[in-house]
């Protein structure tokens, strides 16, 4: 999903440039809320970790900078003070007044299928490296990732699957003498 | 140290960068983190030219597929793609591809030539700057980046602060106390920083392509007419130029790179023209602005980044990494620990620079057609060697879990357009920051006055304070023109 907004805004020189927004983002008070509450929760985690992750520190340490709790303090302290300057926006929200909608994103769902199987894939994988090998599990990733991706062509799926990781080891192990993970079958 | 295998390595790094360049979706920031890790196990004057290659080859390969088929390959030439593939569905896609190598080259000359002079003098006044001035300079820094990486400040600030926050994890820079470590031994050394970069760039590119699905791309067929002609080059000398210097000064400052300044150059050559009304269907000056723009920044970002080792980009920040991985700190007392390696560099930059005629015209006959590799063959075989970087860095398996947990992140950070740039910035300079804030505070007795007593210091207060200003009056504005109706497309 693509989203252009007013194009021109590029044009009109560095103060109203924004960047393009970012395919498939969401938008409005939602995401300033949830935001919101995971800079309220990092910062305050902080805090209170303070104690428990840096020798008996606390909130106090921010007076003393020698302290090595002073500057996670601080993070911390900015972390709270941008948790509410986003709840301030979610209470008092800007209205955004669309006058057009236009889409032609017909398989919302399953984009978001594929992006999720490839999301378990990788994981997989990763886990698998270390259970097998980088070799044969970098040729079932190929194989089973190319396929959810819409590739269809076998020879071309297998050819990758042999060249790919055959090319990684010998780059790595052969080439630059760094160890690549190895499990019980290579 | 400039040696025959630099100048191989250089060259194909600039191939491989224009390779990865004009393939649509992958990034210029996802080669270089991609392939920095090959480097760290080869010499220094081998590994370096080679990234710089695929830096400046990636800038440009980006302008192939904006042109043959209307899919920028970088989002550095998002604006090329606007007169770029006009010109081409016209039947003259040679005519745009060597308009955009013309203005390519002309820029990178010309940055490379203010990145060579400005340098050094300016590395000889930085090195004058103590601890309360790098404090300044780092927030300036981390305030553009937060500031202009998205359209918001405030989720810009979020993102920047948790990169702070993300670098106290690890051993105290003063007193060796641990720190949010858990317990866990490999966080004693912090987070490892191109495992992270490469989840977070690379990883989650390929969730977010993953999403889009198979696409149908307009591909331009024939073999392009005719191509650039010297008169029209000459005519296009006067904007190309003027595109350079914009890219120049906006690849300088921190936080605006080669994005933001296609579209600066493309807006000014369209406001300067003589016949405006060419633009988007087809101008050669909105090509050659777009290029020149974006191409000039790769030098002159390499000013903030080694003069004071403060990244002005996502792809500097992993460069960064790469010369840090080098036992090679950026900063003013580089350009006296190793000038010798650094004007090196220098002479990589021009290098590459002339070398990218030969293969950008070698690109524009035959690489136009790699566009086509479809992204079930792409995506799994750059997964595969994203785990073998991340793996190889410190041959540890904790790195791939950092580079998982990156890709996750940063995933989660583009469905809710929460830039990244500022958390990766923040991490890379958090540790300066955290140094010369304590040492700061420590000569001032615990008060602030250090930061506004003092000639630079004070100049970098008030530039700070001025920057803070625009970037609020900006959100400001921002804000305003959103709550007025907008027209939506979605594609």
């Amino acid at each position: 999903m693509t989203q252009l907004i007013d194009r021109t805004r590029y044009w009109q020189g560095f103060p109203k440039m924004p960047v393009p927004k970012q395919e498939g983002a969401l938008d409005g008070r939602v995401v300033d809320l949830v935001l919101a509450i995971l800079a309220f929760v990092l910062g305050g985690g902080v805090l209170l970790l303070l104690p428990t992750q840096i020798d008996g520190e606390s909130i106090r340490a921010i007076t003393s900078i020698r302290s090595p709790a002073f500057f996670p303090t601080l993070g911390a302290l900015l972390m709270c003070l941008v948790a509410l300057l986003l709840a301030m926006r979610v209470i008092k929200p800007v209205s955004v007044k669309t006058v057009e909608h236009e889409t032609n994103d017909d398989d919302g769902a399953g984009n978001l299928m594929r992006s999720g199987s490839i999301g378990i894939l990788i994981l997989v994988y990763g886990l698998l490296l270390f259970v097998i090998g980088m070799i044969p599990a970098s040729v079932l990733f190929i194989v089973c990732s190319a396929r959810v991706f819409g590739y269809t062509n076998f020879w071309g799926i297998g050819a990758l699957a042999v060249v790919i990781p055959t090319l990684v080891h010998f780059l790595f192990e052969g080439l630059l003498n760094v160890l690549l993970p190895t499990g019980w079958v290579f | 140290m400039f040696t025959v295998i630099t100048i191989v390595a250089a060259g194909t790094g600039l191939l491989a960068g224009i390779f990865v360049g004009a393939l649509p979706g992958l990034t210029a920031t996802m080669a270089v983190a991609v392939l920095a890790p090959f480097t760290f196990f080869i010499d220094v004057t081998i590994g370096i030219p080679f990234l710089l290659g695929v830096y400046k080859g990636a800038i440009y390969g980006g302008s192939i597929p904006a042109i043959t088929i209307n899919t920028p390959g970088t989002a550095a030439s998002a604006a090329t793609a606007i007169d770029g593939h006009a010109l081409a569905r016209r039947g003259r896609i040679r005519l745009a591809l060597e308009t955009s190598l013309f203005a390519s080259v002309l820029a990178d000359l010309l940055s490379t030539i203010v990145l060579i002079m400005v340098a050094a003098p300016l590395a000889s006044i930085a090195i004058r700057f103590g601890p309360p001035e790098f404090v300044l300079l780092y927030l300036f820094a981390l305030t553009m980046i937060a500031g202009v990486s998205g359209d918001d400040f405030v989720k810009g600030l979020f993102s920047a602060v948790a990169g702070l926050l993300l670098a106290v994890i690890g051993l105290d820079p003063m007193s060796g106390y641990q720190r949010f470590t858990f317990g866990v031994t490999e966080l004693m050394g912090g987070i490892s920083l191109v495992p992270l970069l490469i989840g977070m760039f690379a990883l989650s590119e390929i969730l977010i392509q993953a999403e889009k699905g198979r696409r149908t791309q307009e591909t331009v067929a024939g073999h392009g007419g005719k191509g650039l002609s010297w008169r029209q080059a000459r005519a296009l000398i006067p904007v190309s130029l003027r595109s350079s210097v914009v890219g120049t000064g906006l690849g300088a400052l921190p936080g605006l790179g080669a994005e933001i300044a296609c579209w600066i150059s493309y807006g000014l050559a369209k406001r300067r023209s003589k016949r405006p009304q060419r633009f988007g269907k087809g101008s050669l000056a909105g090509i050659s602005a777009a290029e020149a723009g974006n191409n000039a920044v790769v030098p002159a970002a390499l000013i903030p980044m080694m003069v004071f080792g403060i990244p002005g980009d996502t792809i500097t920040a992993v460069l960064l990494g790469a010369f840090m991985a080098h036992d090679l700190m950026p900063g003013p007392l580089l350009f006296e620990r190793s000038p010798v390696l650094i004007y090196s560099f220098f002479a990589v930059l021009i290098l590459t620079n002339i070398l990218l005629i030969a293969f950008g015209l070698f690109a524009i006959r035959h690489m136009r057609h790699i566009t086509r590799i479809p992204p079930g063959l792409l995506y799994p075989a750059v997964t595969v060697l994203c785990f073998a970087g991340a793996f190889s860095v410190n041959n540890s398996s904790f790195d791939v879990v950092i580079m998982l947990a990156g890709g996750l992140i940063g995933y989660g950070m583009r469905k809710i357009d929460l830039p990244i740039p500022p958390l990766v910035i923040a991490l890379l300079l958090a540790s300066g920051l955290e140094n010369a804030l304590r040492q700061s505070l420590m000569l001032s007795g615990g008060t602030l006055d250090i930061f506004y007593t003092r000639p630079i210091a004070l100049t970098l207060m008030l530039l700070l304070g001025a920057s803070v200003s625009m970037l609020i009056w900006r959100q400001w504005n921002l804000r305003k023109s959103r709550s007025r109706p907008t027209k939506r497309v979605i594609q």
